[in-house]
């Protein structure tokens, strides 16, 4: 399936680059679909980015899931059983964090550029709510947290590939685990010759919960007293149809 | 076959969760428990955020509780002057319970919080079960008893009420106030809480057995049902496709255990249940003790 959605998304993206000039742009980009659906059979899911760049150049795609806050615990023993001591909350960090690039990125750009874009894993700025913390505690924190979201499969720990088919077109994968946020995703890619940003398109993937999935989990926040009451009533229906048929048999 | 959980926003194996239904319902049906105090730390070892797993236990037990009620109510064996006394306590217990949780939640501290009260009152009920089923194997062919209750301080309490289903006259305050505090336990342990009900009952106000786990069932539909709403409200932690799923393996699982347990003796019975209850203790109280994999833990969100 992929292979044949990749030549009509090439010979769109062709079109798009265009050989006239007038509009031409000198990146383009396409995923093989606009949005991820979170269905009841959702066990994550691959999509494939597809790119074409006029000229010369390494490209670098990087993609952020929405933000999110997030509070991490530390245990300690304490009379012998572990219990939670302190915490630091960090807020407005990437709920999901992926690179790919065609060579290592600190190849293709400098240092100072990759934390202004926060370009890698060690330049997400993630910092704590309270100013006050302990910077060295912080520091720890935050690797705990990066960790988690790397075992979680959230945040990749190493760049992906990402192929040049030839001089114009290339493709990369991205992977998105079976826990992966709702929300608004935002895909980057940025074409660099010698060490310099030529051009950067962003792109919008949305990332939602779809059919029964959704509408529970709507049903459960936006209308929580009736949700609970329904699953009452479910149970209690439940319940009397179990009795019913214990008593036939 | 993967299913995607809508709350607790995870993927499982939909065997694995109707096969954990069945079993516990197995059990269930097989030593007449409601199972809610297996079914929750086994959610919780499979992966289930601890909220998700006691709130949704509750709704599950609900379910449970009706279908059992209905038997015991054909039979008259509902004394329902006692569970309305015993409903009343368990509304305002379970009520409190849900607003502590949301506390200890916002502290932090709640997954401590709820596996700490499993190592204590499955390590204490399982013991003394043990303790008295070894009992009852030894002296099974001395003829029993003295009757259980005797007259003591709690018959000095006011408020004296008749209740006839139950041949008592006792004070109404106590089985408010074991309804309290079976509410409390409901609500931060995600179990109906007959395991403490039932001894409470037979022990303490004196009820005669027949009447007892009929009655326990009816307050537990209520107090449970009390909870499922309030967790609703408050921490939107009830799955509704996780409890259903533990639904369907519950019932059939509870066929097979109640036809399996009437071929066995009662003691033998209790003995195993007992030696269930202190191996799901022990493994709780492994996994509070030993040094952790990772010392930090994650939640979304901050307080």
């Amino acid at each position: 399936m992929f292979k044949r959605l990749g030549k009509s998304l090439v010979l769109c993206l062709i079109l798009l680059l265009g050989g006239s000039g007038l509009h031409a742009k000198d990146l383009v980009i396409d995923l093989s679909a606009p949005i991820v659906q979170i269905t009841a059979g959702f066990s994550g899911t691959e999509l494939l980015l597809f790119g074409a760049k006029r000229g010369a150049g390494d490209v670098i795609v990087v993609v952020r899931g929405p933000l999110e806050s997030q509070t991490v615990h530390l245990k300690e023993r304490k009379l012998g059983i572990w219990v939670n001591t302190e915490h630091l909350t960090f807020s407005d960090l990437p709920s999901y964090y992926w690179v790919a690039s065609n060579r290592p990125i600190f190849d293709i750009l400098p240092a100072d550029t990759l934390t202004r874009l926060q370009i890698g894993l060690d330049e997400i700025q993630i910092a704590p709510t309270d100013p006050n913390a302990n910077p060295a505690e912080a520091i720890a924190f935050r690797a705990a947290l990066v960790r988690d979201k790397a075992r979680k499969k959230l945040y990749s720990e190493e760049t992906s590939p990402l192929l040049f088919l030839n001089d114009m077109l290339f493709r990369t994968k991205i992977n998105f685990p079976a826990n992966v946020s709702v929300g608004e995703f935002a895909i980057e890619t940025y074409l660099v010759r010698n060490k310099e940003i030529i051009t950067s398109e962003t792109t919008l993937l949305n990332v939602r919960k779809f059919g029964l999935e959704a509408e529970i989990y709507d049903f459960a926040h936006q209308q929580s007293l009736l949700y609970g009451i329904f699953a009452v009533i479910i149970a209690c229906v439940a319940g009397w149809l179990a009795n019913a048929a214990f008593r036939r048999s | 076959m993967q299913i995607y959980l809508p709350i607790a926003e995870i993927s499982v194996n939909i065997f694995l969760i109707l096969g954990m239904g069945g079993g516990v319902g197995f059990l269930s049906g097989l030593f007449g428990v409601g199972g809610g105090f297996l079914m929750t730390p086994l959610l919780i070892f499979i992966g289930i955020p601890p909220a998700v797993a006691v709130a949704t236990e509750a709704n599950q037990i609900v379910a449970s509780s009706v279908s059992g009620v209905l038997a015991h109510w054909r039979r008259g064996n509902v004394d329902l002057k006692m569970g309305v006394l015993l409903l009343l306590g368990g509304v305002i217990g379970s009520s409190f319970g849900v607003w502590l949780f949301t506390l200890l939640k916002g502290l932090g501290q709640i997954d401590l919080v709820i596996k700490l009260s499993y190592v204590v009152f499955l390590g204490i009920i399982g013991s003394l079960m043990l303790i008295e089923s070894i009992n009852a194997m030894r002296a099974s062919k001395k003829k029993q008893q003295k009757r259980s209750h005797s007259h003591n301080w709690m018959h000095g309490l006011p408020f004296k009420m008749r209740f006839r289903k139950s041949r008592l006259y006792i004070s109404a305050i106590l089985p408010i106030i074991i309804g309290i505090f079976v509410g409390i336990l409901s609500a931060i342990m995600g179990v109906g809480g007959g395991f403490v009900m039932v001894p409470a009952m037979i022990y303490l106000l004196g009820m005669p057995t027949a009447v007892v786990v009929g009655t326990s069932l009816f307050q537990i539909i209520f107090v449970t049902a009390n909870v499922t709403v309030l967790q609703a409200v408050s921490n939107y932690a009830v799955d509704i496709v996780l409890a259903l799923l533990l639904l369907i393996g519950g019932v059939i699982g509870a066929q097979f255990g109640a036809r399996f347990g009437g071929r066995m003796q009662g003691e033998q019975l209790r003995g195993m249940l007992a030696l269930i209850v202190i191996a799901v203790c022990l493994k709780l109280t492994f996994d509070l003790v030993v040094t952790p994999d990772d010392p930090y833990s994650f939640g979304v969100g901050g307080h």
